[in-house]
């Protein structure tokens, strides 16, 4: 047994591990990413990224079915997009055992919406295992297979942002070699025609009744303080948890690792001897509904329902639990100056945005580093909703009579954008679609996709599947290159058909070299007009009245001397 | 499933670190040093930061935590014993967070933000005046860019002068830090940050 310091990412890898997993795939997510990342240093593990969620999902799935202990990860709006097979795959089961992480992300730090998976668990009839540190993430998925395997069903683990990037002690342990099990055909179980799938779901409710009555022995809860004089208790789970132990952990405290279904007889015991319990978990009551549905013989109280939106804190645990207000102090401090984040130095996506926002488009956006374009100096994406969603809102939007351009990545376009744009072009839609291609996975630190070179994985040519589907309006640009790009930006305004334009250059994670030499200033040219500002770049700042840029952050893009009026950047 | 009776209260003596900056000035590697060293140290640690978006030149914290048994990854309000500011007015962001007792560590280098170089806002004037109006008193700085570029030519030893001047209010040995410097920073970037940091040990000497 090895003492180590893992994040609940890498703890969840060293778990997979451990429990003798053999096949996992992920498409990368804030905060998830580092789970693939961190399988990637076990041999014994195949990972790999897939394309996107369901299709990770999929490829997991397949491996599980065929005999493997498989494992998928995901962030939480991932699992929308893998909502499909998730749901019919609690009804097929498992042969290997099966677990699905979502990362799901209280606060919102790196997503696009808060929703708590829990309730998918609930809707899927899916068990539901929530740890609360690095040492659990590892205990539980260990724990996890097990119970896929005992009950024959998948299991969704759900961590949160926290707990994904919190660096704790754990205690390691060696791999258990699981031998493959043997494939037997079973159609009536996994070939899901509607005759099949009813009686399925009969297993399904049968399998869930018995999983709840296991879960009443099950080590996935524990109680603590059982037998204190405090006539209060506490029902947690996840980093509330830890939250709770701060100023609560002289408490009764039911923290419960598998949060759904819940374990009625040993919560009924638990509440036996109370007042009263108050239920704290972070987002949704999810655990305070179904609570509510058993018959405890005592008051419950939840969070005040503010407190939903947002991650938990010490003092709002401390003032749910203790029915305050938050208390707030007042500094004597100027308002400080805002620090968006911005695109980085010689970003392939900033001549782009510094001219959609120059010619005032309507802009459909997408995910990526590119969802950066609302932010200022560009203020110039209209929509982002969900991975793919620019190029099919861009085909809505002209429907509408509106015309916007749609603007994704590389890796967003193989995700799901290449369906919206087969949509367009067989519907005759009007559109104009830029496709930021930087042959990498850029926001989640830069894996790769099928636009990636590498030697494990095959390169695929997005030029050429746009042909390929039958789009003839199709271009190739330089990303630096601001005039040839401004070109198409202006006639996106008279476009009468779907045009596809595809700007190239490297994310600068995986640059080589730089894009040029640092660019200088020459004052006495400059008129101050600022408009080289308006390209965003970290490298260039105006300080004493003067602008001016760092030659350590400048990589040579050039894209701002393009800009310049009066050429007053150069070499 | 598992029944505890009790867990013994009071005795953590839990202290809490806290670093600031801006995305990519190394804040990551800087407390992954630190913590490296408590781990070793037989500590229970935690060490908490946001990953993703912030990282492309926003506003970024990462908290350490450590005792004898740590739950919450994040600091509890005025829970903050050491302060390290990787960048001057960063360190106003979190002033809910320090007590009077809170020893800060400031890099007073100016790292301006877009919203003040496009002339929207005005940079604060002076950090350590406005931290000393809220009743933080115990407030080191230096513009460590500035040495840092003096001493060695180059900006990027600036961390370690502050983890330097950090140094002198926690009991590591010299030698500790060393290990925490070797595990986590490329080896031949190493003697030349083990005296940066003796630089900044220097500044805080007997304070």
């Amino acid at each position: 047994m090895a003492k180590m310091f893992l994040t609940g990412n890498e703890a969840v890898a060293r778990g997979a591990y451990e429990a003798g997993v053999s096949v996992s795939s992920a498409y990368p997510g804030t905060p998830s990413t580092e789970i693939i990342e961190s399988i990637g240093q076990y041999n014994e593990i195949y990972s790999e990224w897939g394309t996107n969620e369901k299709v990770a999902y999929e490829v997991a799935y397949g491996a599980c079915i065929a005999g493997k202990r498989s494992l998928a990860c995901m962030k939480q709006v991932g699992l929308n997009v893998a909502a499909d097979p998730f749901f019919t795959s609690v009804y097929t089961g498992v042969n290997g055992g099966f677990v699905v992480v979502t990362a799901d992300e209280p606060g919102v730090f790196s997503s696009q919406n808060e929703q708590d998976n829990r309730n998918y668990g609930k809707a899927a009839k899916c068990p539901v295992i929530e740890p609360s540190d690095s040492q659990e993430c590892i205990d539980f998925i260990k724990l996890s297979y097990e119970l896929s395997e005992k009950f024959d069903v998948p299991v969704l683990f759900r961590i949160t942002t926290r707990i994904c990037h919190t660096h704790g002690i754990v205690n390691t342990s060696d791999r258990l070699e699981i031998p493959k099990k043997e494939y037997v055909k079973d159609s009536p179980k996994r070939a899901m025609i509607p005759v099949f799938a009813l009686k399925r779901h009969e297993a399904v409710e049968k399998r869930l009744s018995d999983i709840k009555e296991w879960s009443d022995s099950c080590d996935f809860n524990t109680v603590i303080n059982k037998n204190s004089n405090i006539k209060t208790g506490i029902i947690t789970s996840g980093n509330a948890f830890n939250y709770v132990m701060e100023n609560f952990d002289n408490y009764p405290i039911f923290k419960l690792g598998m949060v759904y279904p819940l374990p009625e007889k040993s919560l009924i015991d638990f509440c036996e001897n109370l007042d009263e319990i108050i239920i704290i978990e972070e987002n949704d009551d999810f655990l305070y509904e179904n609570i509510k549905l058993i018959n405890l013989n005592c008051n419950i109280r939840k969070k005040p329902s503010e407190f939903i939106i947002d991650e938990l804190s010490i003092e709002k645990v401390k003032a749910s639990i203790n029915s305050k207000k938050l208390e707030k102090t007042e500094f004597n401090c100027p308002k400080l100056p805002p620090r968006p984040p911005q695109l980085c130095p010689a970003c392939p996506h900033r001549a782009l945005f510094f001219l959609l926002s120059k010619h005032k488009l309507k802009v459909t956006g997408d995910i990526g580093c590119y969802g950066l374009g609302v932010l200022p100096p560009f203020h110039s994406m209209d929509t982002i909703i969900c991975m793919g969603a620019s190029i099919t809102m861009s085909h809505g939007f002209a429907l509408a009579g509106e015309k916007a351009v749609g603007v994704i990545g590389d890796s967003t376009f193989f995700h799901t954008g290449i369906n919206g744009i087969i949509n367009t072009f067989y519907n005759k839609g009007v559109s104009t679609v830029f496709i930021l291609d930087n042959s990498i996975t850029a926001m989640t630190g830069g894996q790769i996709n099928p636009s990636s070179n590498t030697l494990s994985t095959s390169n695929v040519d997005i030029e050429k599947i746009i042909k390929a589907i039958g789009i003839d309006d199709v271009k190739v640009i330089d990303a630096f290159n601001v005039k040839e790009i401004e070109i198409e930006v202006r006639a996106s305004k008279e476009n009468t058909g779907l045009k596809v334009v595809i700007l190239r250059q490297p994310c600068i994670m995986i640059r080589k070299e730089k894009a040029g030499n640092p660019r200088k200033v020459d004052q006495s040219k400059c008129i101050k007009c600022k408009l080289c500002l308006k390209v965003g770049c970290p490298a260039i700042t105006m300080q004493n009245g003067e602008i001016r840029i760092m030659e350590d952050f400048c990589l040579g893009c050039n894209v701002c001397a393009q800009v310049c009026p009066k050429g007053a950047i150069h070499e | 499933m598992y029944v505890l009776k009790y867990v013994q209260r009071g005795l953590y003596m839990n202290k809490n670190i806290m670093l600031a900056g801006v995305g990519g000035q190394g804040i990551i590697t800087a407390s992954k040093i630190i913590s490296t060293i408590l781990f070793l140290k037989d500590f229970d640690v935690k060490k908490s930061e946001i990953h993703g978006l912030s990282q492309r030149g926003g506003s970024v914290t990462s908290q350490i935590r450590y005792g004898k048994k740590i739950y919450s990854p994040v600091v509890p309000l005025k829970g903050v014993d050491f302060m390290i500011s990787l960048e001057s007015m960063e360190v106003l962001r979190y002033l809910e967070n320090f007590s009077k007792n809170t020893v800060f560590i400031l890099n007073d280098f100016k790292f301006l933000p877009i919203t003040v170089t496009a002339g929207n806002f005005e940079y604060p004037k002076n950090t350590k005046d406005i931290l000393t109006k809220n009743g933080f008193k115990r407030v080191f700085s230096i513009d460590a860019h500035d040495l840092s570029l003096n001493k060695f030519g180059n900006i990027k030893f600036a961390n370690s002068i502050l983890l330097g001047m950090f140094s002198n209010f926690i009991e590591i040995d010299i030698m500790d830090w060393k290990i925490g410097f070797e595990k986590n920073i490329k080896s031949k970037f190493i003697e030349k940050n083990l005296l940066a940091f003796e630089e900044g040990r220097k500044i805080t000497e007997g304070k």
